[in-house]
Parts: C-alpha cells; sequence; structure tokens
C-alpha cells in the first residue's frame, strides 16, 4: 500500500457521533466573559491572595522582626545614656569626696616626710661622728701600718748575695763596659781638641771637651750610677807621652790613656804619678 | 476561518449567548469525535468536550483570532486531552479491540471489504505509533486540520508536522506490508 492510499485511508476515518444530551449541556454550559467577568475577577482575586500569601506573611513577618530590632535598640541606647550619666554622676561624686580629704591628706604627707628628712639628718650626722673618730685613728693606723710594713719586710727571706746574683753581675759587667765606651769617647774628644788647639797637650779640664761629645751630660758620668764624674788624672799631658793615664773611673777603676786606648785595671795594677803624670804599674 | 464564524466569535466575546450556541453546535461533533478517537468511550469524550467549550468560553477574551477558531479549539481540545491522559494515567493506546467494534458499529465509507479491512489494520496501526506521530494523525488526517493548522494547534513549526508525518506515512507502511504480524 504507497502512502497516497494511506492517506485516503486516514482521511475516511470514522466519525462517532455524539451522545444526544451533549449539544444541550454545552449549550447550558456556556459562560461567556462577559457575564462570568466578576467572577473571573473575585476568582482571580482570591488566587492572587493565595498566590502572595507567602510573599505577605514573610513581609509581615520580617516587617515584625525589623520594629522588635529597632524597639530594642532604642532600648539599648536609652540604657546607654542612663549608664553614661549614672558614671559621670558617679565620677562627680568621687571627684568631691577627694576634694573634700585634700588638705588634711597633704599637710600629714608634708608631715611624714619631715619626719623623714629629720630622721636622715639624724642618721648623717651619726655618720659624721663615726668618720670624725675613724679620723683620728689614722695617723695611729698608719704608724701600726709602718711597723706591720718593717715587720713583713724583716720576715722576708734575704735575697741572694751580689756576687751571687747573676743579673746582678751581668748588669755590671754592662756598665762597666759602656763606662769603658765612655772613656774611650773622653779620649778621643781630647786628642781632636789638642790637635784643634794645634798642641800636643791635651785638655787641662772636662769643659773643653763637651763640644766634641754628642751627649756630654751622659758622658761625662759612669753609668753605673749616672751621678759620679770621671776624673782627669793628668790635665795638660802631652801626647808623646802615650802611656800616661789622662782619665779614670772611680767606681770602675777603668782609666783612658793619652793614646786614646781604655784599659780596665784588675785589684792587682796600680797607679803611679811621677812628675805630675800617672801610668800604671804592676 | 469563515466570516461567519468570525462574526460568531466576536459576538461570543461581547457576550452573545446565541452566537455561543452556534459556535458549539458547529463544532462540538468534531471535538467529540476527537476525544471519542482518543479516549476509547463516550463518557470521557463528552466530559472532555465540555471541559474543552468550558475553557474556550474562559479563554474567549484572550483569543485573538490570529489563528482560526477551529485551530485554536483543537488546540485547546488536545492540551485538554494530554492533561486528562496525565492525571488518569492514561498512556496506553486505544486497542485493537476497540477500533474492532468503532469500524464495526459504523457503517463506513469504505467502497468494499477488502479497504475495509485494510482501513482496520491501518488504524490499529496508527494506534501503534508513537505519541508525537499520533497526535500528528489524529489532528491532521482524523480532525481534516491542514498542516499550517496542525503546526499552530500543537504548538509546533510546520517543517516539524511534515517530518513527523512523513515519518509516520513510513511507519505505518512498513507495518502494512507484515499485515500478519499485528493480526
Amino acid at each position: 500500500m504507497n502512502t497516497e492510499a494511506i492517506e485516503k485511508l486516514l482521511r475516511k476515518a470514522p466519525h462517532n457521533t455524539a451522545p444526544a444530551g451533549l449539544l444541550n449541556t454545552l449549550k447550558s454550559d456556556i459562560d461567556l466573559p462577559s457575564a462570568s467577568a466578576r467572577t473571573l475577577e473575585h476568582r482571580e482575586s482570591g488566587s492572587w491572595l493565595r498566590r502572595w500569601i507567602p510573599a505577605l506573611g514573610f513581609a509581615v513577618w520580617f516587617l515584625g522582626c525589623v520594629i522588635v530590632l529597632g524597639v530594642q535598640a532604642s532600648r539599648i541606647a536609652e540604657l546607654k545614656e542612663r549608664a553614661r550619666a549614672s558614671e559621670a554622676a558617679r565620677r562627680a561624686s568621687a571627684s568631691l569626696l577627694t576634694g573634700a580629704n585634700e588638705t588634711p591628706s597633704a599637710s600629714t604627707t608634708e608631715i611624714e616626710q619631715l619626719r623623714k628628712d629629720l630622721a636622715d639628718l639624724a642618721r648623717l650626722r651619726g655618720e659624721v661622728e663615726r668618720l670624725r673618730a675613724e679620723l683620728a685613728e689614722l695617723p695611729k693606723l698608719q704608724t701600726e701600718n709602718a711597723q706591720l710594713r718593717l715587720t713583713l719586710k724583716a720576715q722576708v727571706p734575704p735575697g741572694p748575695k751580689p756576687e751571687e746574683d747573676y743579673f746582678a753581675q751581668q748588669q755590671g759587667r754592662a756598665a762597666r763596659i759602656v763606662c769603658v765606651n765612655h772613656l774611650k769617647q773622653l779620649c778621643l774628644a781630647a786628642r781632636i781638641w789638642a790637635n784643634d788647639s794645634k798642641s800636643d797637650a791635651l785638655p787641662k779640664n772636662v769643659e773643653s771637651l763637651k763640644p766634641y761629645l754628642k751627649s756630654a751630660e751622659k758622658m761625662l758620668f759612669c753609668p753605673s750610677d749616672g751621678t759620679t764624674p770621671y776624673q782627669i788624672l793628668s790635665p795638660g799631658a802631652s801626647e808623646s807621652h802615650p802611656q800616661v793615664v789622662f782619665v779614670r773611673c772611680t767606681i770602675h777603676n777603668n782609666v783612658g790613656l793619652v793614646d786614646g786606648s781604655v784599659q780596665q785595671l784588675s785589684p792587682s795594677h796600680k797607679l803611679v804619678q811621677r812628675d805630675a803624670e800617672w801610668f800604671i804599674e804592676r | 476561518m469563515s466570516d461567519d464564524v468570525k462574526n460568531l466569535v466576536e459576538r461570543a466575546k461581547s457576550g452573545d449567548r446565541s452566537a455561543a450556541s452556534q459556535l458549539i453546535t458547529e463544532f462540538y461533533e468534531r471535538i467529540f469525535a476527537y476525544f471519542r478517537r482518543r479516549c476509547g468511550n463516550d463518557e470521557d469524550a463528552a466530559d472532555l468536550t465540555q471541559k474543552t467549550f468550558c475553557k474556550v468560553w474562559t479563554s474567549l477574551k484572550n483569543y485573538d483570532q490570529r489563528s482560526s477558531f477551529n485551530t485554536w479549539l483543537h488546540s485547546i481540545a488536545h492540551h485538554v486531552y494530554v492533561d486528562w491522559r496525565r492525571v488518569n494515567h492514561r498512556l496506553d493506546p486505544q486497542s485493537d479491540e476497540w477500533w474492532d467494534a468503532c469500524i464495526a458499529d459504523e457503517p463506513g465509507p469504505f467502497e468494499n471489504a477488502a479497504e475495509g479491512e485494510a482501513a482496520h489494520q491501518l488504524y490499529r496501526a496508527v494506534e501503534q505509533l508513537n505519541d508525537e506521530q499520533r497526535d500528528i494523525v489524529h489532528l491532521h488526517y482524523y480532525q481534516s486540520l491542514s498542516i499550517q493548522e496542525t503546526a499552530d494547534a500543537l504548538s509546533i513549526a510546520t517543517s516539524t508536522v511534515k517530518y513527523r508525518l512523513r515519518n509516520a506515512l513510513t511507519a505505518l507502511q512498513g507495518r502494512l506490508t507484515e499485515p500478519k504480524l499485528h493480526v
């Protein structure tokens, strides 16, 4: 069967006849818009109310909440205001009470302070008396201190003898060598002075030698104590007598000859004077 | 839409009951036949017809005559039927027995017994189509609505109507070529 035949048969589908009373029923049910306008509006208004009831309910509840919150907020603000007022009144009363008690309190404090100052003054006076007593005892204490020092020094064991002290020996030997050096400088200065004087005689005093010495303050004294001057034994000695002793150290027994040499004399050596000139002999 | 129907609609809008009566007289049998085919019994068809016309009178003020009154009426009838099916859970199509009884009751426009037999098979095959194709066949062929009117009544595009019609005819043709399976 092709589609045309199918369509043809479909268009011939049977039509059932309506029941007899249906037409009258339908006509009796006619409810035209004009006649039913009020009913529809009423129905619509009813449905509108039903539709908006939840929203209206929520709005009423929300409005109620807002009102309650507003009332509570105003009540809280009022209570805060009262609290502030009462606090201000309390502070005012407290300040009044403080002002009433201020004068006695101040005088009491001042008296207390004066008493403290008086006690401090008495304490300081006692301190001064005690210090004065200690000051009076000071010379006695110093004397005791000196005695104690002497006692202590006496109790200290004796040190080594000078001849046993190695360091003292070395120190003495070094001083003797320096003394030799001084004497050599003096003899050299004397010979230069004689050369400058165009004579063969050496100077007669140490003052003539000072211009020829770099540090005359040191060179003219023995280095052992720095205060013992060298002794010119043969002033004006002639260079033609080179074995004549020109200068001597009385501490170390060192001698400087006219020829410029220096000798460290041992105890076996003796200085002998001949014709106002000194010589070394054994 | 004919001028007479337009005139009757206008008069009914203005509250003329006689015009409304004339509109009922003009269309109630077609609407009843539509429901009779779809529901399967006179009582439900009569109830749905009444409900349809009640909705017509209620919605008549909103009818702007952009489509014909017949189309608008069938649109309301279709929605009434859909609601009725949903409320009553009538999701199954008409049975073969119903169509047998329906055709046997009618004298029938068929030229011979063979055509009547073919029509019998065809109507049973229509009830086995899906809902969309069955709605199209009922409105376009059984209710004699045009393609455009069918599209307006179902609120779909004409191209959709044509597509569904072509699918429905193809399906019917396929089912009629294997008649033994459906007898």
